[in-house]
């Protein structure tokens, strides 16, 4: 019942934060001071050709006007076309994302698996070996810079030992790429029983979801560890030591209440690293929505630009979602105040 | 029964010039708690009555040290003891009830299943009769509706509700000394009453012996038997609740009793006016404590004193303390 409530409620909340998300971005590519017409017009158009341009994109109307007839485009499922790929803009992210996102759930899930346990080992032995080592190597991870990481790697595992394949997109060129039902070569390619195709797909993975990993992991490490400190030091589990608790009571404890921030969190990780990963992409040329919306942002492709932020924000408001909802079942103090 | 000799509790930290800095809180605290005994521990905020608690519970956290001083319980030295032997005692035979009840809750776990966790840690019980044993504690502390509130998460408590909760958890495992740290603070008047008067019934009906802090003198002289008044980390003067009330021998116990109970009740527990600036735990001057905001300090005052028997088991820390006993208070 409270899960219903609340979810009408958050759906809600979803139309107004869309709607401010279009219009900012709708602006902010406008004052970016990039100009397509010229762009796609060549240095060789005439005024003539670019004022025919701008006006076939609509870009020679006032741009209120121009905001109102993207909104109504929106409403209707189209993003506009990108001039780049000149395809839609729609097709483009969704047939993108799902590349992105196969980067970015391994590499952060990998990442929390190691990290999280790492930290609330790191808390428990507060100030000794343990905690010191892994806070130092987790201080490597926040200071490496992402595509340095990623050179670094390939540099490594591809050219010094020869371990993992050329960082050159998700599958090997000498393979055929299974028919797309989820997007992931991995799992399309398990699908319909080709071993050869999942085991070049999982190859090209490895390096790309190990640096997303590595990333992710140092954050998630650090506030894992903060916050069971910040659980231990709670007047509640010093009222456990009180009533004279086993250890492993105490443990279960910490754990218990540390749950709900860790995984809100790794959510919040998860959704920023999203930028970072269209740097690691663009190292191993995967192709992901992340390098099509820094390739867009690079060049002046407004509606791709403005199709990749929606997708973002949609991607955020979603994982955001499923978090509170978790939160909710797990934690009874939340259930109640919503 | 519980007998503390000479407890001293530091913090220790290093400032920002790397010279560490000695917080000396506790400076020497004696008292006993004798067989079905309830003795009051009174002093003003920051008195380290708290400390006390967690000194002899061994619940310290760094920078927090005891550094000197023994706490024994039937003769064993609870400062001595390994942390199995320590974990044994708490919460089963000795058992504490904290200023914060509904911080001390854990929020994730339901009452029921922390009364339960505490009665199985201790007793040899099965699930289901540790449930029974739970609502029973509950409705003995005098929680209405005890079956229901049995399933109810600390945040759906009032404070005095948590503060019941808390008691039936320390009761539970029938311990022998209870320590209850201000255990009515931030309730209402008339809750404070219910709350108190229900501490002592279980404390008298189940033959216990209880420690119970506080900064309201009221509260002692209507409870205990016996009384500890603290001063900068020191017991200053304690004995039983009738010869400290008729003869107050240490000049901050006068005052204390000389403003009245209320009063000091509505500040708060909050020092007394006059040079009222809470002593300064990092430089602690060598002789009495209390010396720079006493009206009688005296040359002698310098010169640290000793606990001393003003009558029986009757002992005040201060020079002039047979002078002050003599004379009655205005
Ligand atoms: N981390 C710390 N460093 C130095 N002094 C501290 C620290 N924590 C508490 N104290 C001091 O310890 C004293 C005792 O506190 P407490 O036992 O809580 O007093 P009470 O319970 O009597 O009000 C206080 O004067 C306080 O200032
Ligand atoms: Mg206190």
């Amino acid at each position: 019942m409270a899960l219903r409530i609340f979810l009408i409620r958050r759906l809600a909340l979803f139309v107004p934060l869309l709607l401010g998300i279009l219009l900012f971005t709708f602006f902010l590519v406008r004052i970016g001071g990039q100009d397509p017409v010229g762009l796609i017009a060549g240095p060789t158009a005439t005024t003539a050709e670019i004022a025919m341009i701008r006006g076939q994109l609509g870009l020679d109307q006032p741009i209120p006007t121009q905001f109102w007839i993207y909104l109504g485009n929106v409403l209707e499922g189209d993003l506009g076309r990108s001039w780049i790929s000149q395809k839609p803009v729609l097709r483009d992210v969704l047939d993108r994302f799902p590349i992105t996102l196969e980067l970015l759930l391994w590499g952060t899930l990998i990442g929390a698996l190691v990290a999280v346990p790492v930290g609330l080992r790191a808390a428990f032995k507060h100030d000794r070996l343990f905690d010191i080592v892994s806070r130092s190597i987790s201080l490597l991870g926040f200071s490496v810079p992402t595509y340095f990481l990623g050179l670094l790697m390939l540099f490594v595992f591809f050219y010094l030992l020869g371990w993992a394949p050329p960082g050159m997109g998700r599958i090997s060129l000498m393979v055929t790429p299974p028919p797309t039902v989820t997007g992931s070569y991995l799992i399309d390619s398990l699908l319909i029983g080709n071993l050869e195709g999942a085991r070049s797909a999982l190859g090209q993975l490895v390096l790309p979801v190990l640096c997303v990993a590595i990333i992710s992991a140092a954050p998630i490490a650090k506030h894992t560890r903060a916050i069971a400190l910040e659980v231990m030091s709670s007047d509640y589990v010093r009222y456990a030591d009180a009533t004279g608790l086993e250890p492993s009571a105490r443990i279960r404890i910490v754990l218990r209440n540390s749950r709900t921030p860790i995984l809100t969190f790794v959510g919040t990780e998860l959704t920023g690293l999203i930028g970072t990963a269209a740097l690691i992409e663009y190292v191993f040329a995967w192709g992901g929505l992340g390098q099509y919306g820094l390739n867009a942002i690079i060049r002046g492709d407004f509606s791709a630009v403005q199709g990749y932020v929606l997708a973002l924000a949609l991607f955020s408001l979603i994982v955001f979602l499923v978090i509170d909802i978790l939160v909710l079942l797990l934690d009874p103090r939340t259930a109640e105040t919503s | 029964m519980l007998e503390v000799r000479g407890l001293h509790t530091h913090f220790l930290a290093r400032g920002f010039d790397n010279q560490v800095r000695v917080a000396r809180a506790l400076n020497g605290v004696d008292f006993t708690v004798g067989e079905r005994e309830i003795v009051g521990l009174v002093g003003e905020t920051g008195a380290g009555k708290s400390l006390t608690a967690y000194s002899v519970m061994g619940l310290l956290k760094p920078p927090a040290k005891v550094v000197a001083g023994q706490a024994l319980y039937n003769g064993r030295d609870l400062l001595a003891l390994s942390d199995d032997e320590r974990r044994k005692l708490r919460g089963g035979e000795i058992a504490l009830v904290v200023q914060s009840p509904k911080s001390s809750l854990e929020p994730l776990t339901t009452v029921s299943q922390q009364l339960v966790r505490v009665h199985r840690a201790h007793r040899q019980v099965d699930e289901a009769a540790a449930r029974v044993r739970a609502v029973e504690m509950l409705a003995a502390v005098g929680i209405p509706d005890p079956e229901r509130r049995a399933n109810a998460y600390a945040h759906q408590l009032s404070g005095g509700m948590a503060q019941r909760v808390l008691m039936a958890m320390a009761l539970i495992n029938e311990p022998k000394l209870l320590i209850a740290d201000e255990p009515t603070t931030g309730l209402d008047v008339t809750v404070q009453a219910q709350v108190l008067d229900l501490l002592r019934d279980l404390v008298r009906a189940r033959g216990m012996s209880a420690l119970v802090i506080t900064h309201d003198l009221g509260i002692v002289a209507q409870y205990c038997d016996r009384i500890a008044v603290m001063y900068a980390g020191q017991v200053v003067e304690s004995g039983g609740v009738m010869d400290v009330f008729a003869r107050p021998s240490h000049p901050y116990t006068r005052r204390l009793i000389a403003s009245t109970p209320d009063s000091l009740a509505r500040r708060g527990g909050r020092p007394l006016g006059g040079a009222a600036n809470p002593p300064n735990l990092y430089a602690l001057p060598d002789g009495c404590l209390y010396a720079d905001r006493c009206d009688h300090a005296a040359a002698q005052c310098a010169v640290a004193p000793r606990a001393d028997p003003v009558a029986g088991t009757h002992l005040v820390r201060c020079h002039f303390s047979r002078q002050f006993a003599l004379e009655p208070m205005a």
